[in-house]
């Protein structure tokens, strides 16, 4: 709670610091604010032509053109948001080095700009796709906001996880490599690419125990088959994310004074 | 752009100081292990507690309590942990042992620069620096004028921070620090890069903030400005605190010590060392300097007046019926100053045991030498001195560091004489021929006896 209010005394040095991040991506480019929308766009209009036209890759069961690209920037949107908070945070101590080791204010305001800049990305994205699947469509209507649990979630355990690897990465280098081929693996070991049905049986079960899975089930539900997805699923991966967080404030108050040192 | 101070009387203030120190160290002490940080966070993560294992201390049992509106200057040598000592009060490091309390908001100078990124102008870094203090965007926007002004960077200020010289990031560090009146200001010699006008400029703001009530904590090694700023000091050396007194007593302590240091290092400079000579008849075991007073041995320090003990340690290797031992203390630019020997004392038999180690002490019961740096040699020789036989000549056997026992004492030179100071003394008859009656002259008699026993 405490640091809750600390967060909150800072804000203006969260709110700099996120600025300083989205500023830093296109000084000195001359398209300038511009690029934050060029480069998500090509990553849509890449999924959508490549998959749905060149490839014409369908879904079992649906009888839609676009009703895989919609499958897959659904998962892949998600999970970039996900990556991105990981991948930012894995490295946070060691990138405000600088800052940490010669003022003292609450280190957890670092991060705020972490899941601000994940967050403004995935909105730029979730623009373009919305707009996407209301050409093509596929516009799921008020159903959208039966995202929020799954998204949520989400984020809540991109940083608990995030938390966790920024207090080791400062002693364990190598769990920086070592997280990015755990990430891929869980990336390939969760359905975003290819549909859960094309699995055998034995993997269907055995992926099960990805705490992923019923995560981005349920954005998939919504935004393919437009109904309410089953929440009672997300109590397994909430609870996975728990004892993330629960390792993480662990680890980060143990180790706290330690890293201060060692940066 | 200072916050407005309640008025206080000064027997309130002086009441309000013994309750509640606005700075408390208890037992700190620091250590590190080096290259060792994985072992470190393993025994963290498992439950260890406290220093790390196999540690090393940058110091320990480091207590003191700063009250609001002292000015403490903290000097020391380099490594003797001075920076450490200001992250642990400034929480950016977090001690091995013992705890700080703090009661204010502390604005920290620390080795140069407040975290800035070099890649922002001046007024987005200060912008930045604000708010790592915790103020708001709108407190900053109302001081950044005073900020820009004070910085005294002309367009610079708008400019990438990558473009300053180091002296013009220390101004635009210390004008973010200072735009608001803090409770405690720290400054780590950070001031020492800006020129002399900024520092003028600096450390009136600094006197200003100490008139208004501000503590100062404050790293230099330049000890005109502690003298002038500070109300006391700390030296911190040889992992712990030394020494807690004012400004004067701590600088002249210090400098007693580096002196020492100066002529230490030349001691042990290896290989071409050739103090020692002669043909070795007799040597000397040892020389050691003892403090009667406390019993210390070596400890290479002495105030003006106190007694000392050159004891020396020394075999003759054949019976030497004529053997003759001597001391002799130079300064520190190698001037005799005090020397003798067994011959003129008139002590002999100093070598009819031979094979048998002996012990010779000279006790001085007054070492009245200026302050500085001493170093004495020591000599064993056939009959008056050693141009006639020499067994063993050690040059710079042993070094010592005289320094005055306070302030009061204060005076110049190589020796302490012993003085009275009489103004007009009685029995003295006025020489200009007068018409009044002369009158009973006061006696004003001032004891400035620089050996206080």
């Amino acid at each position: 709670m405490n640091s809750l209010i600390a967060i909150w005394r800072f804000r203006g040095l969260a709110r700099a610091i996120t600025e300083r991040e989205l500023r830093t991506r296109y000084t000195g480019s001359s398209l300038g604010p511009l690029w934050l929308v060029l480069q998500p766009l090509a990553m849509v209009l890449v999924y959508t032509l490549v998959f749905s036209q060149l490839m014409r890759a369908r879904l079992p069961g649906i009888d839609s053109s676009f009703a895989y690209s919609v499958y897959l920037l659904t998962g892949v949107i998600s999970w970039n948001l996900f990556l991105e908070i990981i991948q930012k945070s894995k490295n946070l101590f060691v990138e405000h080095g600088n800052l940490i080791k010669k003022v003292s204010f609450p280190r957890l305001v670092l991060y705020v700009p972490v899941v601000a800049v994940s967050a403004f990305n995935f909105v730029i994205m979730s623009i373009l796709f919305l707009i996407f699947t209301v050409a093509v469509g596929m516009f799921p209507g008020k159903l959208i906001l039966a995202a929020g649990p799954a998204l949520a979630l989400l984020v809540v355990f991109a940083l608990a996880v995030g938390v966790l690897l920024s207090s080791l990465q400062v002693f364990f280098r190598d769990i920086g490599q070592v997280i990015d081929i755990v990430l891929q693996l869980l990336f390939w070991a969760t359905p975003i690419i290819y549909p859960a049905s094309i699995l055998p049986e034995a993997v269907q079960r055995a992926i099960q125990w990805n705490p992923l899975v019923p995560v981005f089930r349920n954005l998939q539900t919504i935004f393919l088959e437009h109904r309410l997805p089953e929440f009672s699923t997300l109590l397994y991966p909430l609870a996975v994310a728990a004892v993330f967080a629960l390792l993480a404030v662990y680890a980060y108050r143990r180790l706290y004074g330690a890293i201060l040192d060692e940066l | 752009m200072t916050t407005t101070l309640l008025h206080e009387s000064p027997a309130a203030d002086v009441e309000a100081r013994r309750i509640k120190p606005v700075l408390r160290a208890v037992d700190l002490g620091k250590a590190y292990a080096p290259g060792r940080g994985k072992q470190v966070a393993m025994d963290r993560l498992f439950g260890r507690r406290g220093p790390p294992q196999e540690p090393r201390w940058v110091f320990r049992n480091i207590s003191f309590e700063i009250a609001r509106g002292e000015a403490i200057g903290i000097i020391g040598t380099n490594g003797a942990g001075k920076s450490t000592l200001l992250k642990l009060l400034t929480s950016t490091s977090m001690p091995s042992e013992g705890s700080v309390e703090c009661h204010g908001e502390i604005a920290a100078l620390l080795e140069l620069g407040m975290g800035f990124h070099p890649d922002f102008t001046g007024r987005q870094n200060a912008y930045l620096a604000g708010q790592t203090q915790g103020r708001t965007y709108g407190q900053i926007d109302a001081v950044i004028e005073h900020i820009r002004e004070f910085a005294e960077l002309g367009d610079y200020f708008d400019l990438p921070l990558r473009t300053y010289s180091s002296g013009m990031a220390v101004r635009l560090a210390f004008s973010v620090a200072t735009a608001f009146r803090p409770d405690i200001l720290v400054v780590d010699e950070a001031l020492a890069v800006g020129d002399a006008y900024f520092q003028h400029k600096s450390f009136a703001r600094i006197r200003q903030f100490l008139d208004e009530g501000t503590t100062l904590l404050f790293v230099s090694h330049d000890p005109s400005s502690i003298k002038s700023l500070c109300t006391r000091a700390l030296l911190i050396g040889d992992g712990k605190l030394l020494l807690d007194s004012t400004p004067d007593d701590v600088l002249d302590f210090y400098n007693a010590m580096i002196a020492e240091r100066t002529l230490a290092n030349e001691k042990t400079a290896p290989e071409n060392f050739t103090g020692r000579s002669g043909n070795g008849r007799a040597r000397f075991d040892a020389v050691d300097l003892i403090a009667p007073r406390s019993g210390l041995v070596n400890q290479g320090i002495f105030r003006v007046g106190e007694p000392m003990t050159v004891r020396l340690t020394y075999t003759a290797h054949e019976r030497l019926d004529e053997l003759v031992a001597g001391v002799l203390i130079k300064n520190r630019v190698g001037a005799d100053a005090f020397g003798t020997n067994t011959w003129f004392l008139n002590i002999k038999d100093l070598g009819n045991k031979p094979g048998e180690q002996r012990t010779l002490d000279f006790v001085f019961d007054q070492l009245n030498l200026g302050p500085g740096s001493y170093s004495i040699a020591t000599a064993l020789h056939r009959d008056l001195d050693h141009l006639g036989e020499s067994y063993d000549w050690w040059e710079r056997a042993a070094i010592f560091t005289v320094v005055l026992p306070s302030v009061a004492t204060h005076f110049i030179g190589v020796a302490a004489l012993p003085l009275q100071v009489v103004l007009d003394p009685p029995g003295v008859v006025p020489t200009a021929p007068q018409s009044a009656p002369p009158q009973a002259p006061t006696e004003t008699s001032a004891n400035a006896d620089q050996a206080p026993g």
